[in-house]
């Protein structure tokens, strides 16, 4: 999944930037309001953490900006203090949530998860497919109760299907995704997860839980049990 | 001052007193002497009349006129008397002249007078004489009849010199009732505008540091005044006061950790931990000091609608969370004021019903009652409520800034704060929907 971290001090900027991009996140970093307004509008993100207090173009204006160019990615707001007033103004431009400074990271992990789980119309943080089960908080998988050991990448990959889950989703979309923007698009290693998960996930070739689409690319098949 | 009026209140009356009392007493003035001097003229019209009256009778007619040497009105008899009498034919042919008009060349003024009608009369004033002519058609027994003018001149010049003196006599009173109600204007100003002079006094002495307080009593019309300057220095105090106890609390709040991470046992596996443990207390202790010092910046005499704010309030807390499936309920009339800073306004509920909303399980409920010096809002939720153990902790000062741990009652504490810098009251008891009840009041 990819983030974008908007925040113009560099330390915690890169403390936040670090800390995704160990937890499996494609995270691109924006120092100003200008710099995120142009990523945000190129690139298709699946949250942004932006500060408040940015110098040029301020975290609400970049909001609200974004949201009138139907830019429609979970925003996570920073501000400096508790000051209500910055709360309602981001939550009113736009925003989804808000994390008050100082703040742990694992405070901003929990917004995001909860904010990605909203976005994927999910309420619980392990959802059961038939024999697959997803924790989405601690990244684990299990198939009929045994643990599979998936690699970021894979795990990722998985994600961002589940997370459009029932559509088709082009491997390009997946790439755009999946890895920062600096990568080679023509390659294959997307077939190659593609075909390392289904091998992990259905080793048996029994409920095939990954479908190519033709010339379109693929579908995750699997119904969520209510 | 814009628009060039002057600044001072003494000084506005003033101009708008010499500007209009001798507008009202000029007019006044002019109005008594236009009076007098048509009274006069009709009153000489009058007596003109009756000369004219007294000619008719003794005038004669048979051929030609005739008028007896000596006249009944002796100024007619007197040359240069300032009455003069000329009887003429219809033609304007002069037939007679009293002997007063003997030396007077009287042509110009008998000029420009209308014709008149037998029986009909007129009365004329010009700069020198008033004139009263009288037309008549003399029947005589043996010619026709002779159509006569009477036409009797006055002088205007006694009027005019009963006029002057009328008008100086005039000038001379109202223009010194003018002098004597300006004198005595500026005798009620400096009575009337005393209590604003003694109240700028008493501030000159609060600025001296003399006094802390305004004095009094004040009139009734400054009094609203001197009681929302009372409370803005009060409000001053307290602020003063804040800001010495944050600072005291901040110092002392901070030497606990700080004793802690110099006791550490540097060789200690635990070292980094307890650093890191220490760091985030210090960090927690200077947002929740912040946060009180920046509060109770407002302006007191702003009243602002209660409802708005909660209304976006809600709408962001229902965005917020949107996972719990909160049902936020609103109670708050519209004309509902707080008098206060908007800012602090949001601040203090946002605090309690983020409070609400995070230990709330299904429903938050918020009302408000009364507007302005008597106001009551109550935040309620459906959580496990706090224990009325706890109550006091969080809300006595001092108590709360080593203990509060993230998450749990800085909100309030904070909430807490805010309401105390306005002389409000905040209190926590039991909802009746299962949870925790906040009620915050302002009771001026």
């Amino acid at each position: 999944m990819r983030m974008l971290v908007v925040e113009d001090d560099a330390h915690l900027r890169l403390q936040v930037a670090h800390h995704f991009t160990r937890a499996g996140w494609v995270v691109e970093e924006a120092v100003d309001g200008e710099e995120a307004q142009f990523l945000g509008a190129e690139h298709p993100y699946d949250i942004a953490i932006v500060d408040l207090g940015l110098p040029g173009i301020s975290g609400i204006d970049l909001i609200r900006e974004w949201r009138a160019a139907q830019r429609s990615f979970p925003i996570l707001i920073l501000t400096a203090r508790s000051d209500w007033r910055d709360k309602v103004q981001g939550l009113e431009a736009g925003a989804d949530d808000y994390v008050t400074k100082p703040f742990f990271l694992e405070e901003i992990e929990a917004r995001v998860n909860a904010l990605q789980r909203r976005s994927g119309g999910r309420t619980q943080t392990t959802v059961h497919y038939g024999p697959l089960s997803v924790d989405f908080s601690a990244r684990q998988v299990t198939v009929e109760g045994g643990a599979i050991e998936l690699t970021a990448y894979e795990y990722n990959t998985l994600e961002y299907l589940l997370h459009r889950k029932g559509e088709v989703v082009s491997k390009g979309e997946l790439t755009d995704h999946l890895y920062d923007q600096d990568y080679d698009r023509d390659s294959n290693v997307i077939e190659v997860f593609i075909g390392r998960l289904r091998r992990k996930l259905d080793p048996a070739n029994s409920f095939k839980p990954i479908a190519t689409v033709r010339g379109a690319g693929y579908r995750f098949t699997l119904e969520a049990d209510t | 001052m814009s628009s060039g009026v002057p600044g001072s209140l003494a000084a506005r009356l003033l101009l708008a007193n010499l500007v209009l009392l001798p507008l009202f007493l000029g007019g006044t003035g002019l109005y008594l002497e236009r009076s007098y001097n048509i009274s006069l003229e009709s009153a000489e019209a009058e007596r003109l009349q009756l000369q004219v009256l007294t000619l008719l009778a003794e005038a004669e007619y048979e051929q030609s006129l005739r008028m007896p040497e000596e006249l009944l009105e002796a100024r007619f008899n007197q040359v240069n008397s300032g009455l003069y009498a000329v009887i003429r034919a219809a033609a304007g042919t002069v037939l007679w002249s009293s002997p007063s008009a003997i030396t007077q060349d009287l042509q110009q003024a008998l000029l420009g007078e209308e014709s008149l009608d037998a029986g009909a009369s007129a009365f004329s004033r010009s700069s020198e004489f008033y004139r009263y002519s009288w037309a008549v058609l003399w029947q005589t027994e043996s010619t026709e009849d002779a159509p006569l003018i009477f036409t009797v001149l006055k002088t205007t010049a006694p009027t005019q010199a009963q006029l002057s003196s009328l008008r100086r006599s005039l000038l001379l009173w109202l223009g010194g009732a003018t002098l004597a109600l300006i004198a005595c204007q500026l005798l009620v100003l400096m009575w009337g505008l005393r209590p604003l002079r003694d109240m700028a006094a008493d501030i000159t002495r609060i600025e001296l540091g003399q006094t802390d307080h305004l004095g009094g009593p004040y009139p009734s019309e400054v009094q609203a005044l001197t009681d929302n300057l009372g409370s803005l220095l009060e409000v001053e105090k307290q602020r003063r006061e804040r800001t010495r106890n944050t600072l005291s609390d901040l110092a002392h709040s901070l030497k606990t950790p700080l004793a802690v991470i110099r006791n550490a046992d540097v060789g200690s596996s635990e070292y980094a931990t307890v650093i890191a443990q220490q760091a985030d207390r210090m960090e927690q202790i200077v947002s929740y000091q912040l946060q009180r010092a920046s509060g109770g910046s407002h302006s007191l005499l702003r009243l602002v609608p209660v409802a708005p704010s909660a209304q976006r309030l809600r709408d962001t807390l229902l965005k917020v969370y949107s996972d719990k499936a909160l049902k936020i309920s609103l109670d708050i009339k519209p004309d509902c004021q707080f008098r206060g800073d908007e800012r602090d306004l949001l601040e203090l509920l946002g605090n309690l019903l983020d409070n609400a909303c995070k230990y709330g399980r299904a429903a938050v409920r918020i009302s408000a009652t009364g507007s302005g010096p008597q106001l009551y809002i109550r935040v309620e939720d459906d959580g496990d409520g706090i224990p009325a153990i706890l109550r006091r902790a969080i809300i006595q000062r001092g108590a709360r800034a080593d203990s509060t741990r993230q998450g749990q009652g800085i909100g309030l504490a904070v909430a807490a704060d805010i309401a105390e810098s306005y002389g409000g009251l905040l209190e926590i008891g039991d909802s009746d929907l299962g949870g925790a009840l906040v009620t915050v009041a302002f009771t001026h």
